[in-house]
This record gives structure tokens, C-alpha cells and sequence, in this order.
């Protein structure tokens, strides 16, 4: 239920880059402003008004900031749990029956006619039948790591 | 045409160091500029340009960066749903049990 479409190539509205880019644009030239206004006075009571713009500037510009990355992040984190609710399920996998893995084998699993490798644990394996073997025979099988346990990143 | 291609794939990480390179660069020049006068009232301008106005661009060049992560990782996930398509293909009666 993300709020950005899955076709879009970056997590964000085109609204929320045209904020981005005001908000930084604002700050900036706050910033800008406030140097100026100090450059051109001698008087440390007028400087200190235009640190104050300054300095609210860089805070319009941070919080701005932040808020964008909030939004990406908030945006990833919806679109990944909305595939994971829709296909989780419960179990453990359960071995194919007469394949014994080799003692040496490294715990990874493959799903029957799937192209990619596991570990038990992973959503997309629990509760199917499964073939263990080492991530090097898997590869050697023309299979590929799973992107949601990613098997290949040692624990 | 490899960096070309870098930059234009890239533009964002890029971008992001250039930012990062010029903040520590305004930076410099505004320790350079109040370590040159003993006057208040003519350091002050330089802790503006140089001090908040580096502190800006730094600020610029991480957003940069962690916006180009976000945008892999959300690239990422379209990979993810293809594998959770396929499993879903694979074994469509497993996704009932509890």
C-alpha cells in the first residue's frame, strides 16, 4: 500500500523534489543573505541579526532535507513490507523426500523450479519442498541469490 | 565513454562528492579568513560564508548520497517482487498454510 507507484525508478513524488529543491534554494540564499548583511556592517549587534538569518536558513534547509529523506525512506519501507504481508508464510521448509543433504553442504535451499537459492528461513522458502546444497552447486545450477535473505552475505 | 557513463548513471553520487568538496573547501577558506583578523566584526562574515555556508553544502552532499541509496534500494525491491512472483507461481497452495 506504498503511496508511490512501483513503476516510479526513485522513491519520492515529483511534488516532494519540487519541495526539496525550494526548500534548499530558500536556505541557501538565506544563507547567502545573511553573509552579505554581515559583510556590510561594522556593528556586531546588526551582524548578529543577519547571523540569525543565516542560521534559520540552514535550519530551513536541514529540516527540508530530512523530511526527504524521511519520506524515501518511509516510501521503501511501505513498498517492501506490502510484498512481504502478501506472500509470507508460516512454516519451516520441508526437505524433499529421499534428498539428504551432505553433511558438509552449507544450509541453503532451493524451491523446484524456482531460479534462485535460499536460506531455510526465508519467506519465499518456508513451507515448500526444497533441495539443500551448497551455494557453489546452486550457482553451478544456473540459480541466482535471493534478494530478500541474500544467501551469499555471510551472517 | 566508461565515465560518461558513471556520471550519467551516477549523477546524484557525483554530485554529492563535488558537494562534500566544496564545503570542506568553503570551509578552509573561512577558518583561512577568521584566523587572518583579530576583529570581531570582520570574522563574523567569514564564520557566515564559511562556517554555515559549508556546513550547508556538507549537509547538501549527504542528502545527495543517501537519497542515490534510497533510489538503488527501492530498484532493489523490483527484483524482489519478481522473486516473490515467482514463488508465489511456484508453490501457489503453500501460501495457505498457516
Amino acid at each position: 500500500v506504498t503511496a508511490i507507484p512501483t513503476s516510479s525508478p526513485v522513491p519520492w513524488r515529483p511534488a516532494d523534489a519540487t519541495r526539496l529543491v525550494l526548500v534548499d534554494i530558500v536556505g541557501g540564499s538565506a544563507v547567502v543573505v545573511g553573509w552579505l548583511g554581515t559583510a556590510q556592517t561594522s556593528a556586531l549587534s546588526r551582524q548578529l541579526t543577519w547571523v540569525t538569518v543565516a542560521v534559520v536558513g540552514l535550519v530551513i534547509a536541514g529540516t527540508g532535507n530530512a523530511l526527504w529523506l524521511l519520506a524515501g525512506r518511509r516510501n521503501v519501507g511501505l513498498r517492501l513490507r506490502a510484498a512481504l504481508d502478501e506472500h509470507v508464510t508460516g512454516p519451516a521448509a520441508v526437505p524433499v523426500p529421499g534428498v539428504v543433504a551432505h553433511p558438509a553442504a552449507r544450509a541453503l535451499v532451493a524451491v523446484p523450479r524456482g531460479s534462485r537459492y535460499h536460506r531455510p528461513a526465508c519467506v519465499l522458502a518456508r513451507g515448500k519442498e526444497h533441495q539443500p546444497a551448497t551455494a557453489k552447486r546452486h550457482l553451478a545450477n544456473g540459480l541466482r541469490p535471493c534478494e530478500a535473505c541474500r544467501p551469499e552475505v555471510d551472517e | 565513454v566508461g565515465v560518461s557513463a558513471f556520471v550519467l548513471r551516477q549523477w546524484d553520487r557525483v554530485a554529492s562528492w563535488v558537494a562534500v568538496a566544496l564545503g570542506a573547501l568553503v570551509l578552509l577558506i573561512g577558518y583561512i579568513g577568521v584566523s587572518g583578523t583579530p576583529y570581531v566584526f570582520e570574522q563574523v562574515p567569514y564564520v557566515v560564508s564559511g562556517g554555515l555556508g559549508g556546513l550547508f553544502l556538507l549537509g547538501l552532499g549527504a542528502v545527495m548520497w543517501i537519497s542515490a541509496d534510497l533510489r538503488d534500494e527501492w530498484r532493489k525491491l523490483d527484483s524482489l517482487e519478481e522473486a516473490l512472483r515467482e514463488a508465489a507461481v511456484v508453490a501457489p497452495e503453500d501460501r495457505d498454510v498457516p
